[in-house]
C-alpha cells in the first residue's frame, strides 16, 4: 500500500464535513479558546479530533466509563532489566539450603534458556545472600534489602505469582508496555489517553520519567517507542521529561521572542496546516496543530510541575536525599507525585540497571537502595494527601531471574540469567486489597503453583482499576481491532477490594 | 417441502401485515367520527377508500397469518381463537365495506353496528395475537416483583432464583403456554423435565445434555439456541445453567448445597443484591440530561457520570471564589446525583460553605489546600453516605473530631498538614478505630541522610593553582573538608567559597544538616605536574574505536568519564599498554601515575602492574622499576582509579611506561577467559 493510499484511507474514515463545521470559527478560534482554558478538541471513535466546548484536556473516545473506576491515574514504576525476586520478594530458603546442588530437570521442564546460559554445563542453585523478615500486619517477607518498602507492607499487595513469554529484555519490557512482543502497538499510556483522554489541559496525559540505577548504571538501554503511540494519533504517545534545564526539549522559545510573536506564528502556521490538512486529509496533521498548542501551554505548566526547590525539608527526608539531585529515581517518585496532583493520567516512570547476570549480590545492593526508600516514599506521600484513593502504584520489571547461578558460583558471588515464568511485582492504591500476597511459587522459586498472573491479566486488571473493560477498549487498524490485551487476558478479581 | 418452505417464508411477514388493517380500520372510525361532527359528507369518499385498503390488508393478513399458524409451535386454543377471530373480522370489515358502499338506506342502518362490531373483533383478535407471542400474562405481568432479589447468594434456590430468571429473560418468551415452540415448554418444571419435540433436556446428545448442546452449537447452525438474532445468553449464564444441569438440575436446593468453582463464586456473588452506597443512591435519584450534562462542562466543570448509563456524577471544580459560588450554584439542579465532589486546591471558603448543602449523597468530599476552617464543617454532618473527607492541607483544628464522629459511613478521613494534633488523632482512633486517619508511620522515615557534597574543579591536574567549589543541593546545611587525607567531621574547615589550591591534594568533604545524618565523605585528589612534553608515542596502536587523541590524550591533563566510549580512553583489547615520552628536557623523576578504568560488565578490568624504563637518548632504555597491582575482587563497578609508583629519582629525556593488562577475564566474570581490556586516560610524571 503507497504512503498515499494510506493517506487516502484515512482521510475516508475522517469525516471532513463534520471537523471543519464543527470547528467553524476555524483553526484562530481553536487557539484562542484554549487560552482562555476552554478545551476545544474532542476525538470521534477513530481518534479524529473534533471541536468539543467541555471543560479538561483532550477527550477520549469513551464518552463514558464502562464501569465505575477506582482510580484517576496510574504511576507506574517500572524496573527495567528484571529484578530478582529471590533477592526481594520471593523468600526460598530451600535455594539456601540445596545451595551448589544442580537444578533437577523435572523442575526447568525444558524451559528455553538465553544465549547467556544455554552452555553452561551445570545449573547451581543459589539462595539469596540476604535475609528476609516477615513485616507487617500481613507477615509478608521482604528483603533486608528493602527496609522502606518492608514498613509499608500492609498499604502494598504483592504478587509473586507474574509471568510472563518474553526471555529477552526489549521483547519483554514491549510486551509488558503495548501487549505484544513486536513493536508498534501503542503503550498502555497511548491507550488511556486514547480511551479517556485528560484531565488537565496544560500536560500531556501520558508522561515517561527516566533514571539509571547504579546497580549496572551502563545497562540496558531504552527505546523511545516504549513509550510511542503505536497505530493511535501521535498525539497519545508519551512525553519525556528530562532530567535537565530543558525538562521538555525544544520547548522554550529562541531567545528574542515574545509571547505574541509566538502566539501570532503558531495562528499562523495552524492556518497552514490547516490549508494542507483540507488537501491531504491527513490526521496526523491535526495531531501537529494540537501538539503546538499543547506545546504553548505546555511552556509555563512544565517548568511549575519541575521546579521541585519548593517542596519542603520533611518531604526530601522521606523520599531521601537523592531527591534533590535531578535525573534519579527519587526526584522522579517525587515528580511523580506532582504530575499526580495535576491530574496526569498515566506516569511512567523507568529505573534501568536491574540486569544483574554477574555479581548479583554487590549490585543489587545498590540497586535496591536506589529504589526503596522513594518507592515506600511515594506510597506513603500519596496515602496522607488522599490521593492513594484514587492513584494506582505498580512496582515491577519485566520477567524475574534464575534460582541458578549464570557464571561461577563462589562463596560470595553469584549472577543470575533472565526467567520468565515466575516472578515478582507490587501494587498499591485504590481498589487493590492492601496488605496480601498473591500467588505461590514452588520451594525453588522456579514455577508458579498458584494463581498465575500473565502479562495481559495484569493489564486488564490495571484497564479495569481505570473504568475500562479491557476487552471494548479498541481501536481498528488493517482491518483488525486492536486491544492492550490482544486476545487474552483475565481480571485477577482475588486482589481487588 | 418447497411449498411449506415458501408457505412459511410468507407467513413470517404477518407479524409486520398485522398492524396495516387494525391501524386502518381504526383511521377509518376516527374518519368516520370526525365527519359526523363537522357535518362533511364529502369525506364519505376517503372513508370508503380506507375501508377498502382495511379489507385487502385484513385479507392478506390473515392469509399469511393462516401459513404461520400452520408452522407449529402455537398454544392451540389460542390458534384456534385468533385465527377464527381474524376470519370473522376480515369478512365483517369487507362487509363493512359493502355497507359503506351501498345507497340502500335500511341497509345503511346497519353500518354503525357493524362498525362497532369490527372494532371489538380487531381488539379480541389483536389481544389473543399479543398473547400468543409474548406470552399470556405479557400484558398484567408486574416486572418489578417478577425480578429476583438475591440477598444471599448462598441461601438462593438455584432453579428458582437463579435458572429461572436467565430462562425467563432468554428462552420463555418462545417456549412458554402460549407459544410452545418445538414442544418444549420452559417455564414450568414439569415442561423442563418432560423436554420437547427432540427428546428430553437433559439427555445426552453429542457428548452433553441436550440443553447445553443446543446452547453451545455454533451461531451459524438452525438449532442453535437461542436462535440467531434473540438476544443471547451471556457467559456467565451459560456457566450457571451448565452449573445447574451438572448437579443433576435439581429444583428445590440451594447454592450451598451445591459443588462450585473459584469462576462459579464470583459469577455467583455477583448475582447478589448491590447494596453498596452507590447502589442505593442511584435507586433514589433520577437519570441526568445529556444536555445539562454539557452545559456544566461549557461552564468549566470536569464532571463526568461514574459510568455507562449510570445516573451519579463525579464533579471536579476548580477556581476563584466567585467562579466557585457560580459553578456550585449550576450543579444545585442535580446535586443529588453528584457522589464526589472535588474542591481541592480551590479558592473554596467558609463563606461558600453551606453551597454544598444540597449535595446530600456524596460520599466522596475532597477539600484539601482550601481555605476552609472548622465553620465550614458544620455542613458536612449532613451527609449520611459520606465515606471518604479529604482536610488535608486545611486549618481546621482538633474540633474536627466532634463533627465527623456522627457520620455513621466515615471510613477514611485525611488530615495530613492540620491543626489537628497526634494526641486527638489517638485518642479519637481509639473510640472510632474504623475510621482510618491517613498517615505515615512515624518510624518510617527516621534515618535520612544527606547526599554527599559535590568536588567542582576544572581538571584532575593542574601545573600552578587550581580552584575548587564544594557544591552540595540542599539549604542551611554545612560543608565541612580536609585536605590533608583525613576523615572530615564537624571539626574540619567549613566551605564558605572556592579555594585555590598549589600542591598535590586529597580533598575529602562532608555535609551536614540539623535533623539530617551526616553525608557519606567525598574524596578526590587532585596532581600537579610541571612537565614538558615533546612527544608521546604509543608502542602498539589502540583499539580503533578507543583511540581518543592518541598519545596526546595521555598528558592533555583531562580525566576520562566512567562512560569508556566518551573519546579520552584509550582501549586495548587482549594486550598491555606501553607508551614513550618524550621530555622537553632532561629532568628528574621521582614519581609516576597513571589513570586507568574498570568497568567489568564492559569487560574493561584496572591494570595488574606497572614497569618504567628511563632513556637519555631515546635509544637504550633501563628498567628503573616494576611493580605489582592487586587483581580486583568481583564486582561490577564502573570505576576510576589512579595507580602511582615511587621511583628512585632519577634523570631522563625519555621515559617508557608499561603498563600490564590482565589479559583474560577473571574466573569470577560471568565470561570467564574472554579477553578482556585495560583502558588508560592519563599518565602523570612527577
Amino acid at each position: 500500500m503507497s504512503e498515499k493510499k494510506i493517506i487516502e484511507d484515512r482521510s475516508l474514515i475522517l469525516n471532513r464535513r463534520t471537523f471543519l463545521g464543527k470547528s467553524a470559527l476555524g483553526i484562530g478560534g481553536v487557539a484562542l479558546s484554549s487560552l482562555l482554558g476552554v478545551n476545544c478538541f474532542r476525538k470521534d471513535e477513530n481518534g479524529i479530533l473534533t471541536s468539543d466546548s467541555g471543560a479538561g484536556g483532550i477527550k477520549g473516545v469513551l464518552n463514558s466509563l464502562h464501569h465505575p473506576a477506582k482510580v484517576k491515574r496510574v504511576i507506574y514504576l517500572f524496573q527495567s532489566g528484571g529484578p530478582s525476586q529471590l533477592e526481594l520478594f520471593d523468600y526460598k530458603p530451600t535455594l539456601n539450603k540445596r545451595r551448589g546442588e544442580d537444578l533437577p530437570e523435572s523442575i526447568r521442564n525444558g524451559q528455553r534458556l538465553t544465549g547467556m546460559t544455554s552452555g553452561q554445563d551445570s545449573f547451581p542453585l543459589v539462595g539469596s545472600q540476604f535475609g528476609f523478615k516477615q513485616h507487617g500486619k500481613s507477615g509478608a517477607w521482604v528483603s533486608d534489602l528493602l527496609p522502606h518498602t518492608a514498613k509499608m507492607v500492609d498499604d502494598i499487595c504483592i504478587v509473586k505469582s507474574m509471568y510472563t513469554e518474553a526471555i529477552n529484555h526489549d521483547p519483554a519490557v514491549t510486551f509488558f508496555q503495548t501487549g505484544s512482543q513486536q513493536p508498534g502497538r501503542p503503550s498502555i499510556g497511548s491507550w488511556l489517553s486514547y480511551g479517556l483522554g485528560s484531565e488537565n489541559e496544560n500536560l500531556p496525559s501520558f508522561t515517561v520519567l527516566l533514571s539509571r540505577g547504579s546497580g549496572r548504571p551502563n545497562g540496558q538501554p531504552l527505546y523511545t517507542r516504549l513509550w510511542g503511540n503505536g497505530f493511535l494519533h501521535s498525539l497519545h504517545q508519551g512525553v519525556q521529561f528530562r532530567a535537565a534545564k530543558d525538562p521538555v526539549l525544544y520547548l522554550n522559545d529562541p531567545d528574542g521572542t515574545s509571547k505574541r510573536t509566538k502566539r501570532a506564528m503558531l495562528d499562523q502556521l495552524a492556518a497552514l496546516n490547516d490549508q494542507h490538512y483540507q488537501k491531504s486529509g491527513d490526521p496526523e496533521i491535526q495531531s501537529r496543530i494540537a501538539q503546538y498548542e499543547m506545546a504553548y501551554r505546555m511552556q509555563t505548566s512544565v517548568p511549575e510541575v519541575m521546579n521541585i526547590e519548593k517542596e519542603p525539608d520533611y518531604i526530601y527526608k522521606m523520599y531521601g536525599a537523592d531527591a534533590k539531585i535531578p535525573g534519579t529515581f527519587a526526584a522522579n517518585c517525587l515528580l511523580a507525585r506532582r504530575l499526580a496532583e495535576q491530574n496526569v493520567r498515566f506516569i511512567q516512570l523507568y529505573h534501568m540497571g536491574w540486569d544483574q547476570h554477574d555479581n548479583l549480590p554487590n549490585a543489587i545492593e545498590k540497586q535496591a537502595k536506589d529504589v526503596d526508600q522513594a518507592s515506600a516514599a511515594l506510597i506513603a506521600d500519596l496515602k496522607q494527601r488522599g490521593m492513594l484513593e484514587d492513584t494506582l502504584v505498580v512496582w515491577g520489571g519485566e520477567f524475574g531471574r534464575t534460582n541458578y547461578s549464570q557464571g561461577l558460583l563462589t562463596d560470595t558471588n553469584y549472577g543470575r540469567d533472565h526467567h520468565p515464568r515466575c516472578f515478582t511485582m507490587w501494587m498499591a492504591g485504590g481498589g487493590i486489597k492492601p496488605g496480601i500476597v498473591y500467588g505461590e511459587t514452588d520451594e525453588f522459586g522456579y514455577n508458579i503453583v498458584q494463581n498465575p498472573v500473565h502479562v495481559h491479566d495484569f493489564q486488564a486488571t490495571m484497564l479495569h482499576q481505570l473504568g475500562i473493560d479491557h476487552e471494548k477498549l479498541v481501536y481498528k487498524y488493517q482491518g483488525r481491532r486492536f486491544r492492550l490485551t490482544d486476545v487474552e487476558g483475565h481480571l485477577v478479581k482475588d486482589i481487588l477490594v | 417441502m418447497s411449498m411449506t418452505f415458501l408457505a412459511i417464508q410468507i407467513g413470517h411477514f404477518h407479524p409486520l401485515l398485522v398492524h396495516l388493517p387494525i391501524g386502518i380500520i381504526l383511521l377509518a372510525f376516527a374518519l368516520e367520527i370526525y365527519n359526523r361532527l363537522r357535518q362533511k359528507p364529502s369525506g364519505d369518499e376517503m372513508i370508503l377508500f380506507a375501508l377498502g385498503i382495511a379489507g385487502i390488508t385484513a385479507l392478506v393478513s390473515l392469509g399469511t397469518g393462516w401459513l404461520l399458524g400452520e408452522e407449529g409451535g402455537f398454544d392451540e386454543d389460542l390458534l384456534f381463537l385468533h385465527r377464527w377471530m381474524a376470519v370473522a373480522f376480515t369478512v365483517t370489515t369487507i362487509l363493512l365495506f359493502f355497507l359503506k358502499r351501498t345507497k340502500s338506506k335500511p341497509i345503511q342502518k346497519l353500518y354503525i353496528p357493524t362498525f362497532v362490531l369490527v372494532l371489538i373483533l380487531v381488539s379480541v383478535t389483536g389481544h389473543y395475537g399479543g398473547n400468543m407471542t409474548h406470552g399470556e400474562d405479557y400484558l398484567f405481568r408486574n416486572t418489578s416483583s417478577a425480578e429476583v432479589i438475591i440477598k444471599d447468594v448462598a441461601e438462593a434456590k438455584v432453579q428458582k432464583d437463579i435458572i429461572h430468571p436467565i430462562l425467563e429473560a432468554k428462552c420463555i418468551s418462545c417456549h412458554n403456554q402460549g407459544k410452545i415452540k418445538g414442544g418444549l415448554l420452559m417455564s414450568s418444571e414439569t415442561g423442563l423435565l418432560k423436554g420437547g419435540d427432540s427428546g428430553s433436556l437433559f439427555d445426552t446428545v453429542l457428548e452433553k445434555p441436550l440443553l447445553l448442546h443446543r446452547m453451545h452449537l455454533p451461531m451459524e447452525d438452525e438449532e442453535h439456541m437461542p436462535p440467531k438474532g434473540k438476544v443471547q445468553l451471556t457467559s456467565e449464564e451459560l456457566a450457571l445453567v451448565e452449573w445447574w444441569v451438572a448437579n443433576g438440575y435439581c429444583f428445590d436446593c440451594k447454592t450451598k448445597d451445591l459443588k462450585t468453582s473459584e469462576r462459579l463464586e464470583v459469577i455467583l456473588t455477583s448475582l447478589e443484591e448491590d447494596d453498596s452506597p452507590h447502589a442505593l443512591i442511584a435507586k433514589e435519584v433520577e437519570a441526568v440530561p445529556a444536555a445539562w450534562l454539557q452545559e456544566m462542562k461549557a461552564t468549566g466543570i470536569t464532571i463526568y457520570p461514574i459510568s455507562d448509563k449510570n445516573p451519579l456524577l463525579i464533579a471536579t471544580l476548580f477556581g476563584e471564589q466567585k467562579q466557585m459560588k457560580t459553578k456550585l450554584k449550576a450543579l444545585e439542579d442535580y446535586a443529588e446525583n453528584i457522589v464526589e465532589l472535588n474542591l481541592g486546591n480551590s479558592k473554596f471558603n467558609d463563606t461558600i460553605a453551606d453551597l454544598i448543602a444540597p449535595f446530600k449523597h456524596l460520599t466522596k468530599l475532597q477539600l484539601q489546600n482550601t481555605a476552609i476552617t472548622n465553620k465550614a464543617l458544620a455542613v458536612i454532618k449532613k451527609f449520611e453516605f459520606l465515606e471518604s473527607l479529604n482536610l488535608y492541607g486545611t486549618v481546621v483544628d482538633n474540633t474536627v473530631f466532634t463533627f465527623v464522629k456522627n457520620i455513621a459511613s466515615l471510613k477514611s478521613l485525611y488530615l495530613y498538614q492540620t491543626k489537628v494534633t497526634n494526641e486527638e488523632i489517638e485518642k479519637f482512633q481509639i473510640d472510632f478505630p474504623d475510621i482510618a486517619i491517613q498517615h505515615v508511620p512515624k518510624d518510617a522515615f527516621l534515618a535520612a541522610s544527606l547526599s554527599p557534597p559535590t568536588i567542582v574543579a576544572k581538571t584532575a591536574f593542574f601545573k600552578d593553582s587550581l580552584k575548587i567549589a564544594l557544591e552540595n543541593t540542599f539549604e542551611d546545611s554545612k560543608i565541612f573538608y580536609t585536605l590533608d587525607g583525613t576523615q572530615p567531621d564537624s571539626t574540619s574547615i567549613i566551605y564558605k567559597a572556592p579555594f585555590h589550591i598549589s600542591a598535590s591534594t586529597t580533598i575529602q568533604a562532608v555535609v551536614m544538616k540539623e535533623g539530617w545524618e551526616t553525608s557519606e565523605v567525598s574524596t578526590q585528589k587532585f596532581k600537579t605536574t610541571s612537565f614538558d612534553y615533546v612527544e608521546v608515542a604509543l608502542n602498539k596502536p589502540p583499539n580503533e574505536k578507543y583511540k581518543a587523541q592518541e598519545g596526546k590524550t595521555l598528558v592533555d591533563l583531562k580525566r576520562g568519564s566512567k562512560n569508556f566510549v566518551d573519546g579520552a580512553w584509550l582501549g586495548y583489547e587482549g594486550s598491555h599498554f606501553s607508551t614513550t615520552l618524550t621530555l622537553k628536557e632532561n629532568q628528574e623523576i621521582s614519581s609516576i601515575s597513571v589513570g586507568a578504568l574498570s568497568a567489568p560488565t564492559n569487560w574493561i578490568f584496572f591494570p595488574v602492574g606497572l614497569t618504567i624504563y628511563t632513556s637519555e637518548n631515546g635509544k637504550q632504555f633501563k628498567r628503573i622499576k616494576s611493580m605489582k597491582l592487586p587483581k580486583e575482587e568481583p564486582n561490577n563497578d564502573v570505576s576510576l582509579a589512579f595507580f602511582d609508583m615511587k621511583i628512585p629519582p632519577t634523570k631522563a629525556k625519555y621515559v617508557k611506561v608499561e603498563v600490564k593488562s590482565q589479559l583474560k577475564n577473571p574466573s569470577w566474570h560471568s565470561t570467564p577467559g574472554g579477553s578482556s581490556w585495560v583502558f588508560v586516560d592519563e599518565i602523570i610524571l612527577n
